[in-house]
């Protein structure tokens, strides 16, 4: 983190440079004829979204809980959006409702204005009364996107607008309706650690993501803010939630973590593995202790998969 | 023979000059069936290529964007829809299956490998958003390359500088203010900053609105496709017939069978190499038109009203006009035009008659209108071989040239076996 102008925080926004493209995911099952997917370290699950509406049957999990939440949003469920007078009782603050004006003080001249938090505190309050739980993951999920809109502005607060808080999270919670959709397929998401929901789930293949190594070993800001924001406490710690092994130091801890996932997911016929040219050795290496036959997707030097029998 | 002795008709003194022409045909057929005016991609490849240099995009990787920029929504003319035709609100329905154009774009060129590799992974990722909203993978922040980011940006402004049918052209003020605020939601905030700059210090920019003035006529061949061999020229011919008819299922096909029918016959007719080679490629291009014509006219099964029938016929105009601004291939727009002509003058655009119709022209009507025949259309079923050269020899001498006719006959038992 770094300090901004006046004394606002501002978050360093990490580049989240590896890739998982839903529509080459896609390729690769198409072309391994995977029928049924499992992705345990799932995150964001747009790319779920993806394969169900190609009509292929998904699963995901995740320890955090938002992601999940959004999972079945937009991966459970098949048919319920949030119309528009929904919308507008999600992003305003109900008149004559009393929300706990000081939820998310602790992020106020930190993070974010005292008008934003009040925001953040009015749309904890009023997605955690919806009673659907495809619509508060449609909710949590635009809701999101405003949010990340906010850190973004904050980090360059001379290229994009002020946009009023309750028309910016209007415009992204109308934009979920167009990920929900039906393939007639049963589709899931778990919360909880990816190896349980590897044991208790049956599928064709398992998109198995290598911790990532950094050095510094952080979770992604923004993710964590965010869990913080939908459990409505803005001091929790969400490393102790971070899948275990999801990050590694050094190459010994990634080992250790990756061996662990590869022996559960024997029972898989198939592994699908993102990983990038400069990670892919080391990655294929390991594999060949759990896995006979390899084959390669490179898309780009960012983004190839190792298909693993 | 050499089947594309002199790279197939095409009057180049190199491969990547054929190559060159051939991409930019396969651009404008896409620009055409979105219901832009031609030069539409080029427009964006300038705009995309001018910012390329401001932000620092290595010179290598210039080409590849120019050439995604003026086939990024080559994927469209695979989705058979009525979106860009129509006034008034898209139907959910469509608009998701719109979603699918930059995956069937970027399929299509990965498949034709004849561009670099870098060219499929930006039309794939053109329609990716900033915030992560876009599609086809959601992509966000700097997971977007750089160049797709740039050609988002290009996209958006020159589209909202053209007229829709369901929405009025932008001023260029009005467009930039749309790419202001589009900044941290559509487009990446270090691009948007770059474009304000651009678009305040270079009123080439804002000219991009003014078919007089428009800048980018002059860039159109700055990257010749240096590395196209005579194989790719072959390729990218066949991808210009698959693109006419792409957006007509009652088409599939329809121009590689009139081509090689045509070839087939200017054999027979004893004409030269080159001939033949020009005669197949006409057969190519002839309908290259068709992507601009709305698939509600060309699949209905009813009889056409007069409206419907003259933009059916407008399509001779539109594949013309494509030709025309393109020099290695200005040659035929001629017989693209003049398709439609009969020889006793009853035929379209210009009513002429017997020899003022060029021979490949004569010779394309004949084709056509065999395959037209035999594969049938929405409003009848499809005659035998024999039913349809009965029907062409009723019509010869008044519709069709006697002596291709005579030609044909004597070609079918060789194409039916």
């Amino acid at each position: 983190m770094s300090v901004g102008n006046g004394s606002t925080i501002v978050l360093e926004l990490r580049d989240g440079r590896r890739r998982k493209s839903a529509s080459h995911l896609y390729e690769i099952c198409r072309t391994h004829g995977v029928h049924n997917v499992i992705d345990p370290f799932m995150g964001l699950p747009t790319h779920l979204n993806y394969l169900k509406r190609k009509g292929i049957a998904v699963h995901g999990a995740d320890p955090i809980e938002w992601f999940v939440r959004v999972g079945e949003g937009i991966v459970v469920n098949d048919s319920v959006i949030l119309r528009d007078f929904e919308i507008g009782e999600i992003v305003d603050v109900a008149p004559g409702r009393i929300y706990p004006p000081d939820r998310f003080r602790a992020w106020e001249g930190v993070f974010f204005t005292e008008e934003q938090c009040h925001y953040l505190s009015a749309w904890h309050e009023n997605v955690k009364a919806l009673r659907s739980d495809g619509q508060t993951g449609l909710a949590i999920l635009g809701l999101w996107w405003a949010f990340a809109y906010w850190l973004q502005k904050m980090a360059c607060p001379d290229d994009l607008l002020d946009v009023p808080p309750s028309e910016l999270a209007y415009a992204y919670i109308q934009k979920t309706e167009r990920w929900v959709g039906d393939n007639a397929r049963h589709n899931s998401v778990f919360h909880g650690s990816p190896t349980e929901a590897m044991e208790r789930t049956a599928a064709d293949a398992v998109i198995l993501t290598a911790p990532e190594m950094e050095e510094d070993d952080r979770s992604d800001a923004r993710t964590w803010m965010w869990e913080a924001w939908w459990k409505g406490n803005p001091y929790q710690n969400v490393e102790p939630h971070v899948a275990p092994g999801a990050h590694a130091a050094d190459r010994a801890g990634w080992r250790s973590a990756f061996v662990e996932q590869l022996e559960v997911a024997r029972k898989f016929p198939l592994a699908i593995i993102p990983t990038s040219a400069a990670e892919r050795d080391h990655v294929e290496a390991l594999l060949r202790e759990f896995r006979s036959e390899i084959a390669e997707h490179r898309f780009s030097a960012e983004e190839i998969y190792l298909i693993a029998s | 023979m050499t089947l594309f002795t002199g790279f197939g008709g095409i009057p180049s003194r190199s491969a990547a000059g054929a190559a060159t022409a051939l991409a930019h045909v396969l651009a404008s057929v896409a620009d055409i069936a979105e219901g832009h005016r031609v030069g539409h991609g080029r427009r964006i490849a300038w705009l995309a290529l001018r910012l390329a240099s401001l932000c620092g995009v290595e010179p290598a990787e210039h080409a590849t964007l120019y050439y995604a920029a003026l086939l990024h929504d080559i994927g469209e003319l695979w989705i058979h829809t009525e979106i860009f035709h129509r006034a008034g609100p898209t139907p959910r329905s469509e608009s998701i299956g719109l979603r699918e154009h930059p995956v069937i774009g970027a399929d299509f060129l990965h498949r034709l490998n004849v561009f670099p590799a870098g060219v499929a992974e930006l039309v794939r990722w053109h329609h990716e958003w900033w915030d992560g909203t876009g599609y086809p993978d959601q992509l966000h922040w700097a997971q977007i390359p750089p160049a797709a980011q740039l050609l988002r940006l290009a996209d958006t402004f020159v589209s909202s500088l053209s007229d829709r049918p369901n929405r009025r052209a932008l001023p260029p003020e009005e467009a930039f203010q749309e790419i202001v605020s589009g900044a941290g939601r559509e487009l990446g905030p270090e691009v948007a900053r770059t474009f304000s700059m651009l678009f305040q210090a270079d009123p080439q920019v804002a000219a991009l609105a003014d078919p007089q003035n428009d800048p980018s006529v002059a860039s159109s061949s700055v990257f010749p496709m240096e590395w196209a061999t005579a194989e790719d020229v072959k390729t990218l011919m066949l991808a210009v017939a698959d693109c006419a008819d792409a957006r007509h299922a009652v088409l599939t096909g329809h121009s590689r069978r009139t081509a090689d029918l045509a070839a087939q016959i200017a054999e027979r007719s004893g004409w030269d190499d080159n001939a033949v080679d020009r005669a197949r490629l006409v057969g190519y291009m002839h309908d290259i038109g068709m992507a601009a014509v709305s698939s509600a006219i060309v699949s209905k099964a009813d009889r056409l009203t007069s409206l419907e029938r003259a933009a059916m016929q407008r399509h001779v105009l539109h594949g013309s006009d494509i030709l025309q601004r393109i020099p290695e291939l200005e040659a035929y727009a001629d017989p693209v035009r003049h398709h439609h002509e009969r020889v006793d003058g009853s035929g379209y655009p210009d009513a002429l008659t017997s020899q003022a119709i060029s021979p490949f022209a004569r010779l394309i009507a004949v084709c056509d209108a065999y395959d037209a025949l035999t594969t049938g259309r929405p409003y009848r079923t499809p005659l035998d071989p024999d039913e349809a050269l009965a029907r062409i020899e009723r019509d010869s001498g008044f519709s069709f040239d006697p002596t291709i006719v005579q030609v044909l006959a004597s070609t079918l038992p060789a194409v039916t076996g």
